[in-house]
């Protein structure tokens, strides 16, 4: 009886539940704000709903911990967003970013309703739960989609959304100031880039699905290669705000509202590690090249960062020199991982 | 079948003629409008029939003359562009009108928007070239007198005026022209039948007409005088729908001819990008919005354009979604600066600047058209333009990368534009002062076409699966 309960509780069936029903959760959120636009009323209506989203992928992490625990793996599920069909997997990678957006999701959701009545004179509160809700579903379907054109889409979702959360205070200068700093770094240095690459990696395998394009990769030529290397390190190296492409960084962080202050240096960045991680790592061949350049990059900003932080006094500025300086870790850390599975297969 | 069509028919009989009566009395035009929306309702019903059924409906006339009607995938999608934008004109014309006050234009102005989007509807369903060419003219005449409906002021009439000859001098005739090559070599004018020779001269011809009706450089100078000086409704139709039945147009003529010649392929492709390029740098000194979306417009034909040009017939579907995506952000575009003239009396960006946080409304549809315009996910016209990327960096690297970065450039020089409209430097109040409220109808016909472009994309895809059993 028990074995059976488990059973149907660690099973994919069950994941995609909880999954499908979070993301109804969101969009629901979403739609609240929209229709009630102002007033304390949407804002607890959209953190309640929000939350719950976040706690049902908790939900999440925590079979697939059990899971873990008692079979020794992870449950790989393979489904698709009902609707759009847009094709999803969830594996060890995403689940560690489902955990840290979940987590962040939920602490940033509860602090959101009486935090905004910092922001009353702006009201709006439906329409800032509405991109607050779409920026974290955003992400949440980055880490888990399988298709790279649904990647690339959901990641300019992801942009727009947090460039909207940036600019929240516009009536302040420095705020609409740091947006456009943001947006436009983003569409030169990260969206391009990827853009070209991803269309490159669709025409050189002809096909949009990750697993059908890391079995095809070894066909393509060396040259073709190290330029989708290097559109794919600039790219993710914009967003995760690596030196040398940090300049925006401690701006626009700062610039938000500190509930998503902490969504952008806790999750976004984080999801450009993803990407990196995903792209580099995965879809494309481990390369030791790739690993040194990582790795330089990793310690430049982790050095860089730490210095201009010193100097710094506001509070928020000094945490967004932390950010950099924390993704440098994250990238040397990375670079670590390519040498060994370069090594591996050399 | 007979039952829709001829109920559809006689609704847009009966719409045309209320469509006579005065457009300055209330109670007329809300039964004019409401009938014509009615009409379109029943022709978007009757459209998704024929193309369900591949049916092919043949009235006759004398020999030859016959107006054969018939609806494939690419008709439907750009036939629901025109009824989309269509519907939306009406309903937002309603109110808008009231702007002109007790002025009134050399038509009545139902009935010539009313002739417009039929036409165009009809061009879209059409298959023999002479119907088409008659359609056509029946668009650019109730165009014509749209454009110039303000011709008591300084300029339109010229405006107009310019507009129609360069129409039937550049577009008309070598349209016409071309079409008579084709009755020569293949006898007939229905669609479809084979062209054995002068393969080149027709395609050229037709490029020259075509590339007249779209704006494409270098023959776009017409387009951003005479699309801001109509009412704005009706700039939302020229450019969301009359460009694009150019695109369609050829389109249709590629598809006859079977294959493009490489030279008229070349042509085009320089044709295309330099549209786009110019397009892009008249962006910066543009401070009259109406003005700057109808650069937009010269911008995005080379867009659509360069898919012909790579592509031929394959790009089919890829043109369809772009022309649905791009009308209806391009109709949001207009109609919502169609708010501003409503409410605000201008369209003056110098004048706008900082007045976000007076006019959150107005302001906001605007801010949110022109991201849809230049293609910011979560808005569909973003699978679009990546679409176009794809294909050109699939023939050309390094065109496909001045495309990409053209988009970006684009999107830079729009976020500029927003940013001064939201940033707070600028004092509002001694610029501008509210006119108008804003009208439920007008709000309302600009959320319907951002909606619309948030799925538009999928009800594309959905409707190419769907229309395949047909």
């Amino acid at each position: 009886m028990v074995s059976v309960l488990w059973g149907s509780i660690l099973s994919d069936k069950m994941i995609v539940a909880l999954l499908n029903y979070s993301l109804i959760l969101f969009v629901i959120a979403i739609l609240a704000g929209l229709i009630l636009r102002e007033g304390k009323k949407a804002s607890y209506l959209g953190s309640i709903l929000t939350c719950t989203a976040s706690i049902l992928l908790l939900t999440i992490v925590f079979i697939e911990t059990i899971s873990l625990l008692t079979k020794g793996m992870i449950i790989t599920v393979s489904t698709a967003v009902p609707l759009i069909n847009m094709p999803i997997r969830i594996d060890g990678l995403s689940l560690v970013l489902i955990t840290v957006i979940a987590l962040l999701g939920l602490a940033s959701s509860l602090y959101t309703p009486r935090y905004m009545e910092y922001y009353e004179k702006l009201a709006r509160e439906g329409y800032f739960i509405a991109l607050f809700s779409t920026f974290i579903a955003s992400m949440l379907l980055i880490v888990l989609t399988s298709d790279i054109i649904w990647f690339i889409f959901m990641w300019e979702v992801m942009t727009f959304s947090s460039y909207l959360l940036i600019i929240w205070e516009y009536v302040e200068e420095y705020v609409m100031k740091a947006g456009w700093k943001y947006f436009v770094t983003m569409h030169f240095l990260s969206t391009l880039p990827l853009m070209i690459g991803i269309i490159a990696l669709w025409e050189t395998t002809g096909s949009t699905s990750m697993d059908v394009i890391s079995a095809r990769i070894s066909r393509l030529p060396t040259e073709l290669l190290a330029i989708l290397y290097t559109l794919f390190i600039i790219g993710f190296c914009s967003k995760a705000g690596v030196v040398p492409i940090h300049f925006w960084l401690p701006d626009a962080h700062p610039a938000a509202p500190s509930n998503v202050s902490a969504l952008l240096s806790g999750a976004m960045v984080k999801v450009a590690v993803y990407g990196l991680l995903r792209y580099c790592c995965y879809i494309l061949p481990v390369n030791m090249i790739v690993g040194y350049v990582v790795a330089s990059l990793g310690t430049l900003s982790l050095t860089i960062g730490i210095l201009y932080a010193l100097k710094e006094t506001d509070t928020k500025r000094l945490l967004a020199y932390s950010t950099i300086s924390h993704m440098g870790y994250i990238w040397l850390g990375l670079a670590q991982e390519l040498f060994c599975l370069a090594r591996v297969i050399s | 079948m007979l039952i829709l069509g001829i109920t559809s028919f006689i609704l847009v009989v009966l719409a045309l003629i209320t469509a006579l009566s005065d457009e300055r009395s209330k109670i007329r035009s809300l039964y004019t409008v409401s009938v014509g929306i009615l009409s379109l309702l029943l022709l978007l019903a009757f459209m998704f029939y024929i193309t369900w059924t591949s049916t092919t409906i043949d009235i006759p006339f004398k020999q030859d003359l016959d107006l054969v009607i018939a609806c494939d995938k690419i008709s439907f999608i750009v036939g629901l562009n025109v009824i989309i934008i269509g519907i939306i004109t009406l309903l937002s014309s309603y109110r808008y009108m009231e702007i002109y006050g007790e002025r009134k234009g050399y038509v009545p102005y139902y009935l010539a928007t009313l002739g417009f989007i039929y036409s165009m509807v009809m061009l879209v369903i059409a298959r023999t070239w002479l119907w088409f060419l008659f359609f056509l003219e029946i668009m650019t005449l109730s165009s014509y007198f749209l454009i110039g409906y303000e011709y008591y002021e300084r300029d339109v009439a010229r405006i107009a005026w310019n507009y129609f000859v360069i129409m039937h001098v550049l577009c008309t005739i070598p349209l016409i022209i071309s079409v008579a090559f084709i009755y020569t070599v293949t006898g007939t004018f229905t669609f479809g039948a084979r062209i054995s020779h002068m393969n080149t001269l027709i395609a050229l011809l037709s490029l020259l007409g075509f590339a007249t009706k779209s704006g494409l450089f270098p023959i776009h100078f017409w387009l951003p005088d005479a699309h801001p000086v109509a009412p704005s409704p009706i700039s939302a139709l020229l450019s969301g729908a009359m460009v694009e039945i150019g695109v369609y147009g050829m389109y249709r003529v590629v598809e006859q001819l079977g294959s493009l010649d490489p030279m008229v392929a070349n042509i085009i492709i320089v044709m295309a990008v330099l549209s786009t390029m110019v397009g892009v740098l008249s962006y910066v000194r543009q401070r009259d919005v109406k003005r700057l979306f109808a650069w937009s417009t010269i911008d995005n034909m080379g867009w659509m354009y360069i898919i012909i040009a790579f592509t031929g017939v394959a790009g089919g579907p890829l043109l369809a979604s772009y022309i649905l995506n791009h009308g209806l952000a391009k109709a949001a575009a207009f109609i919502s600066s169609g708010v501003l003239l409503y409410t605000l009396g201008t369209k003056n960006l110098d004048e706008l600047k900082g007045t976000y946080r007076a006019y959150r409304l107005e302001i906001g549809l605007l801010v949110l058209s022109m991201f849809a315009l230049e293609g910011t996910p979560p808005f569909n016209f973003f699978w679009s333009k990546f679409g176009v990327v794809r294909v050109v960096l699939e023939n050309n690297v390094v065109l496909g990368i001045v495309y990409a970065l053209a988009w970006c450039i684009a999107f830079v020089i729009f976020l500029y534009i927003i940013h001064e409209l939201i940033s707070s430097s600028h004092d509002v109040k001694k610029t501008i002062s509210r006119v108008r409220e804003c009208p439920l109808s007008l709000a309302f016909s600009v959320a319907i076409l951002l909606a619309l472009l948030l799925i538009s994309q999928i009800l594309c895809e959905f409707l190419y699966r769907v229309l395949t059993y047909g």
